[in-house]
């Protein structure tokens, strides 16, 4: 058995990703993302907010690592593997709540309306606030809301999922955007963006 | 991600495990990195239905890095060069056998066990005394053993279950998975096809097509998988991406 094998809990992520370039073994990959995958699964839910697109996510985010270590200098992997995450997030996030832009733009127009022009990381910051707000919404507005725009689930799917009536799913969703655009109006004032 | 943020506390394993069972989900700034915090905020949004230590355990099962015991390396030693050879007969028995050996290997590939979605709230005390002599309903201990990942110890608990409670189709749901995954298909396609158009709950739909279609693949009966896995494919879900995977490895005969 290989040194690193024995001893792979002495050998920092940063060698072992030079020992991957080097020998291009994927237990070495294993062994990274065995230290790291729990806060991986973590981040992914704190975006996507759902345990199935977050489950989907790290496998994802896994399946991608060895290509990124040979083409990528990487000098502190866990910072790396932060940023990596929440871009591989918030790329999914805009694509699950596309079918929902016309709500979306209807929380803030201002915020939203001119998104698709803007820079990459301008777009990232905006969906960022957007599932921080979300976040903020009261139990059963954020448990509609999210099933609206992340799952993209209709009025009456909604109704069976969560067991609520159709005008409280309805008001839940009305209230949940009112919510939703007060907080990002918020954070305008206090210039956060 | 400035340098300061780098010296600050990574969040190990252990400690998110125990801070979610106790629902301590914010992390000081101060003390942790923005990963950690961020990671465990997050993990408000786990799945109630299943434990994290059981979703960590299928995660590193799925991508194949959970942890083995240095002792386990050791003991292979000495049957090392007999595996070889015998995985060069092994080898040679697959170009005999390559059609049922490339469904096999996309079975293995792709197969994984259902989460348990059951709550138990019915008393079936009364059976498990009779049965098992042990605390816990039996309905109870087949749960547990399944949610733990003994899923031998799963299958003789649900077969003892289901010779009391036959009816209880949402049971069945997952003995049909048990047996899909203890290598006796034949029941599972059995079992699975009997509740095609009765299924326990309207939830388990794309699961017990995504199941059928395993075990036909296990079978061997790839004209009955293969329109279950195209149906399964124009989804948007988990199920629609692991069928999308095995069509496009599907074996050319």
């Amino acid at each position: 058995m290989p040194l690193w094998q024995k001893n792979d809990e002495r050998i920092s992520d940063e060698d072992l990703i030079a020992l991957y370039k080097k020998r291009l073994d994927a237990s070495i990959v294993g062994i990274l993302f065995r230290r790291h995958y729990h806060k991986v699964y973590g981040l992914c839910l704190n975006y996507l907010k759902n345990a199935h697109d977050g489950e989907d996510a790290v496998m994802e985010i896994f399946e991608s690592l060895p290509g990124h270590l040979v083409h990528h200098s990487i000098q502190k992997f866990e910072p790396w593997l932060f940023f990596v995450t929440r871009n591989h997030c918030l790329k999914r996030f805009k694509k699950q709540v596309k079918n929902r832009w016309e709500d979306i733009q209807e929380i803030n127009e201002d915020f939203f309306v001119e998104i698709e022009a803007e820079k990459d990381h301008i777009y990232e910051q905006r969906y960022e606030a957007l599932g921080e707000a979300i976040d903020e919404l009261k139990e059963d507005q954020k448990k509609c809301i999210i099933l609206f725009f992340l799952q993209q689930k209709t009025y009456n799917d909604i109704v069976e999922i969560t067991g609520f009536s159709y005008n409280d799913v309805k008001s839940y969703i009305q209230n949940g955007k009112r919510n939703l655009k007060n907080y990002l109006l918020n954070l305008n004032e206090n210039d956060e963006f | 991600m400035t340098n300061s943020k780098h010296s600050k506390k990574s969040l190990t394993k252990a400690e998110m495990l125990d801070r979610h069972q106790r629902g301590a989900w914010y992390l000081a700034e101060e003390t942790y990195d923005e990963f950690s915090r961020k990671a465990m905020k997050g993990l408000k949004y786990h799945d109630s239905q299943e434990a994290l230590p059981e979703t960590f355990r299928r995660l590193e099962q799925k991508m194949g890095i959970a942890s083995k015991p240095v002792a386990r390396t050791i003991h292979l030693k000495p049957v090392l060069a007999v595996a070889a050879s015998v995985a060069l007969l092994v080898l040679a028995g697959l170009f005999l056998w390559q059609n049922n050996a490339s469904s096999d290997q996309l079975f293995a590939n792709h197969f994984d066990y259902l989460p348990s979605a059951i709550q138990n709230n019915e008393g079936d005390t009364d059976v498990r005394d009779a049965v098992t002599g042990s605390k816990g309903t039996l309905k109870d201990q087949v749960l547990s053993a399944y949610g733990n990942g003994q899923y031998e110890q799963a299958l003789t608990l649900m077969e003892q279950y289901r010779q009391v409670f036959p009816e209880d189709k949402e049971m069945a749901f997952y003995q049909a998975i048990l047996y899909l995954g203890q290598g006796e298909e034949n029941q599972a396609v059995v079992l699975l096809e009997s509740m095609t158009d009765d299924l326990p709950r309207k939830e388990y739909q794309r699961a017990h097509e995504h199941y059928l279609a395993m075990a036909y693949l296990k079978v061997g009966t790839l004209d009955k998988a293969k329109p279950l896995f195209l149906q399964l494919k124009s989804g948007n879900d988990r199920y629609a991406r692991m069928a999308a995977e095995i069509l496009k490895q599907w074996p050319t005969k």
